[in-house]
């Protein structure tokens, strides 16, 4: 649909429509319904590196002799790295990152983690995405606690995740969020579709989940439709790698003033169990350059001010390589990128020597705290009405 | 929607089995479907694949190039593989032995992207098949010694001395016991009792020197332990039938079943030795499963086979399929991540749905269909259809006919009756509100022997299979 005329029409507003008017609908004034989410503007865009992104062979402590000793087969040669600061230094693959840090606009926060570290890549993303404790079960997820509480419950683009599945971190109790993987194809099809697509009723039911799901999809759409058209002329050049492709649809949807907060995507792939000098430097290389890519577009647009970027893995790996490769660990590092910082290493240096018992990193800053100072410092919102009670970190943002 | 839609979609993947459930009754059904037979015979496209170690010694004596065009050519035959399967999917008689071969599948998953070999996912797939209606523990204990499996967690890595956890870790957390019921440690004591445990062929074996001989400590049980025995001890677990069990229900039954009922099927399987079969047997003859309705959300190789069969088509050649199966984020034989598909609500998105519903259109209108075969036309006589696998898959298709819907067509054939008939077999819930928009479309004057009428009915079999309705079962 490409008009609010026919969207109306759509579900059935309009006297001419086949349908009714969905009853959750009728609770909120059409006006409403198109609404857009109120924002001081700051956007946050989260990048999750699936699998276990090996943080030791990301931000190197190549000063540390431990390093080498507990990496014969794959540990970067001093001579490649690329000195960063404070002894530690970027993977060669990853001459982006370094070049935004030099420019002053990351922080690079090190051993994040959080207490009982739990190594199943499923139950970590899990924790990670509902930003909980090791031991606690929640229902939603770190950002759709934020978007329920910020957000008019009729907001329903206070969200987008770029992906084949929902993202559990931007589950919500209110629809907050859309999902898709390629805006562009997402509009080509809902073009081609009938108007006989929206039923009635509404329960709890996984029915009701499908009719909200077919509504949010539709009038989403045409915000999406606005942004991308005010969006055309494309001036930056992106490589060529998925992520890249996702970040410049992200940033194209910024740059059209989609009413969205929080953008979500994510690079898989970072599982090195075995064959991890064949792999690693590739990941890492589509990373730095898809990153690179999206923060000079949006430098050169003057967004990145308003912008944050957050780079996280759901844990790091095993301090000691297993051969070929590395096995599920524990802490590693979060790169936090954009506006509103200075560049800066936080955190001190991982501890190859003081290792836990099952030969990993101990984490030393807790992620809830870098999710705590993005709210409370780019949102001016308070951690606390999403249930984040881990303190801010002071001193990430300036 | 009539009970015997509901069992056909839920036992296999379309309505094609109702009326055999209405003859046979459920028991019967049931019966017939356990004694299929799991034996098929080997696709041919298959034939030339690598599969033994002298195979794979040859092909790494191939130049570069060569070795290239194997590898295109086993990516070729995987997905042939992967098609193929769907293609039995669609024709079973009884399906409910591919429909437990995809349990499994989303079980014990494995890659092709990984394994890289079609010979080894084949051979997995069959091994599902044969298995179908087995036993869990034997199951377990066939799967370490996979060579697919093996590939694709690692285990080919895991050496005494560098022990590599991925195989050890997931047998535990994922394919039975779950989370909460080991210990790091015996992650890594299973890790050093996997040692050397590596390809081999038709299936895995131990490799002597690279065993790790020493005494493990697993689940509480010390000596040294292999493979073997790890099944042993992690059976004799309290938990080792709950984890199977969810996943059953969540396969069969509802998206969300209650612990109450875990722990009560769970105790089924576990008393019987862990036999699928009569846990199936009383599952599936249960009210609890006969009063499910609407608690899943149909997976998207069900969506697809429906409209295939309502509309009376083969399954389209496989490259047809990709960006179908690619945007639903189901691709057979190359599951997202170990932990396969959660099914539930992630099997849609706003995304998602949206393509769904495009693929109505396209199949009720046969109009993409006639472009793909346009596009086949033209890249058969071109060099690029050189790939034999491609040529027979798009040549049968070629000659494939257009959608035609399934419907009563006499002249009693009444605008109600059709309505009526088509809700009970689509739709999980219907209504009078949802019947008169139907009327709309086929209206109360509808005459089944005008030429047009095929047409008209098409058109409402595509505004009901886009309903939220449909997307449930």
């Amino acid at each position: 649909m490409t008009n609010r005329r026919d969207f109306l029409k759509l579900v059935g507003a309009t006297s001419g429509g086949m349908l009714f008017l969905p009853q959750f609908l009728t609770a909120m004034s059409r006006e409403s319904l198109m609404a857009q989410a109120q924002t001081n503007g700051n956007i946050l865009v989260v990048i999750q590196l699936n699998g276990g992104n090996d943080g030791l062979n990301t931000f190197i402590p190549y000063t540390d002799p431990m390093y080498y000793t507990l990496r014969k087969t794959i540990g970067m040669p001093k001579d490649k790295v690329l000195n960063a600061a404070n002894g530690m230094g970027f993977h060669p693959s990853m001459q982006g990152f370094n070049d935004i840090l030099q420019d002053g606009a990351m922080s690079v926060v090190q051993n994040v983690g959080y207490p009982n570290p739990n190594r199943s890549h499923f139950r970590s993303i899990e924790i990670w995405q509902n930003g909980s404790a090791s031991d606690e079960f929640k229902s939603r997820g770190w950002l759709g606690r934020y978007l329920d509480a910020h957000c008019k419950p009729e907001d329903n683009l206070a969200g987008l995740n770029l992906d084949v599945l929902d993202s559990p971190a931007l589950r919500s109790f209110n629809p907050h969020s859309l999902t898709i993987q390629d805006p562009v194809r997402f509009e080509k099809q809902l073009k081609q579709l009938g108007e006989d697509s929206i039923g009635t009723r509404n329960d709890e039911s996984h029915l009701s989940f499908v009719r909200k799901l077919m509504i949010n999809s539709f009038s989403g759409s045409e915000n999406i439709q606005k942004a991308i058209d005010k969006s055309k002329i494309q001036t930056a050049t992106y490589p060529k790698h998925k992520l890249a492709q996702d970040l410049q649809w992200i940033a194209r949807m910024i740059k059209g003033d989609l009413p969205t907060s929080v953008y979500y995507t994510g690079q898989g792939g970072f599982d090195t169990h075995a064959n991890q000098l064949g792999k690693h430097p590739q990941l890492l290389k589509e990373l730095s350059e898809s990153v690179k890519a999206f923060y000079d577009d949006l430098k050169t647009s003057e967004l990145i001010n308003r912008t944050t970027i957050l780079v996280f893995s759901e844990f790091g790996r095993r301090a000691a390589e297993n051969g070929a490769g590395t096995d599920h660990g524990t802490a590693a590092p979060v790169f936090v990128l954009g506006g509103g910082l200075k560049s800066q290493i936080v955190g001190s240096n991982p501890d190859l020597n003081n290792l836990d018992t099952n030969g990993d990193l101990k984490h030393q800053i807790d992620f809830r705290s870098i999710y705590a100072s993005i709210l409370q410092n780019r949102f001016n919102f308070d951690p606390l009405k999403a249930d984040i009670k881990i303190p801010a970190h002071r001193g990430l943002f300036v | 929607m009539k009970e015997k839609y509901f069992i056909s979609q839920r036992l296999g993947f379309t309505n094609a089995q109702a009326e055999s459930i209405e003859r046979l009754g459920l028991s019967s059904f049931l019966e017939s479907s356990f004694r299929t037979s799991p034996e098929v015979e080997m696709p041919s496209f298959l034939l030339k694949a690598p599969k033994t170690r002298k195979d794979y010694q040859e092909f790494r004596q191939l130049s570069e190039e060569n070795r290239k065009l194997v590898n295109v050519m086993e990516v070729f035959r995987n997905n042939g593989t992967a098609h193929w399967w769907i293609q039995k999917m669609a024709t079973d008689e009884f399906p409910l032995r591919e429909k437990m071969v995809l349990f499994w599948h989303n079980h014990f998953t494995s890659s092709y992207q990984k394994v890289k070999s079609s010979w080894a996912m084949f051979q997995q797939n069959q091994l599902f098949r044969e298995n179908a209606f087995g036993n869990f523990k034997e199951l377990t204990r066939k799967i370490l010694f996979d060579n697919a499996m093996i590939t694709y967690l690692d285990n080919i890595q895991n050496k005494v001395g560098a022990p590599n956890e991925n195989l050890s870790r997931e047998l535990l957390e994922l394919f039975t016991l779950g989370i909460g019921n080991y210990t790091e440690r015996d992650v890594k004591e299973g890790a050093r009792a996997l040692a050397g445990l590596n390809l081999n062929d038709s299936q895995g074996a131990y490799i002597k020197r690279w065993e790790d001989d020493g005494e493990k400590t697993y689940l509480g049980v010390t000596g040294n332990l292999k493979a073997d025995q790890m099944v042993d001890i992690i059976f004799s677990h309290p938990k080792a039938a709950h984890r199977i069990t969810e996943k059953l229900l969540k396969h069969f039954v509802t998206s969300t079943p209650a612990p109450r009922d875990i722990d009560k099927y769970a105790a089924i399987l576990r008393n019987n030795n862990f036999e699928m079969q009569p846990l199936l047997k009383v599952l599936l003859t249960s009210g609890y499963f006969l009063k499910s309705q609407s608690n899943l959300v149909k997976d998207p190789i069900s969506f697809l086979l429906q409209l295939l069969y309502e509309f009376q088509l083969t399954v389209p050649p496989q490259r047809y399929l990709v960006p179908y199966f690619q945007q639903q984020g189901f691709v057979l034989l190359n599951p997202p991540n170990v932990k396969g598909w959660d099914g539930g609500r992630d099997w849609l998105s706003s995304q998602k749905l949206v393509q769904r519903m495009s693929l109505v259109h396209t199949i009720a209108t046969g109009k993409e269909l006639e472009s793909y075969k346009l596009k086949a036309k033209k890249e058969a006589a071109s060099a690029k259809a050189d790939m034999e696998l491609q040529k027979e898959f798009d040549t049968t298709y070629l000659n494939s006919e257009t959608p035609v819907i399934r419907w009563n067509k006499n002249k009693d054939s009444t605008s109600a009756k059709i309505i009526s008939s088509f809700c009970a077999q689509f739709l999980i819930h219907d209504d009078e509100d949802t019947k008169k928009k139907l009327e709309g479309i086929l209206r109360y004057d509808f005459d089944p022997n005008t030429p047009n009428a095929e047409k008209t009915v098409s058109s409402l079999a595509e505004n009901l299979l886009k309903l939220p309705e449909f997307q449930i079962i």
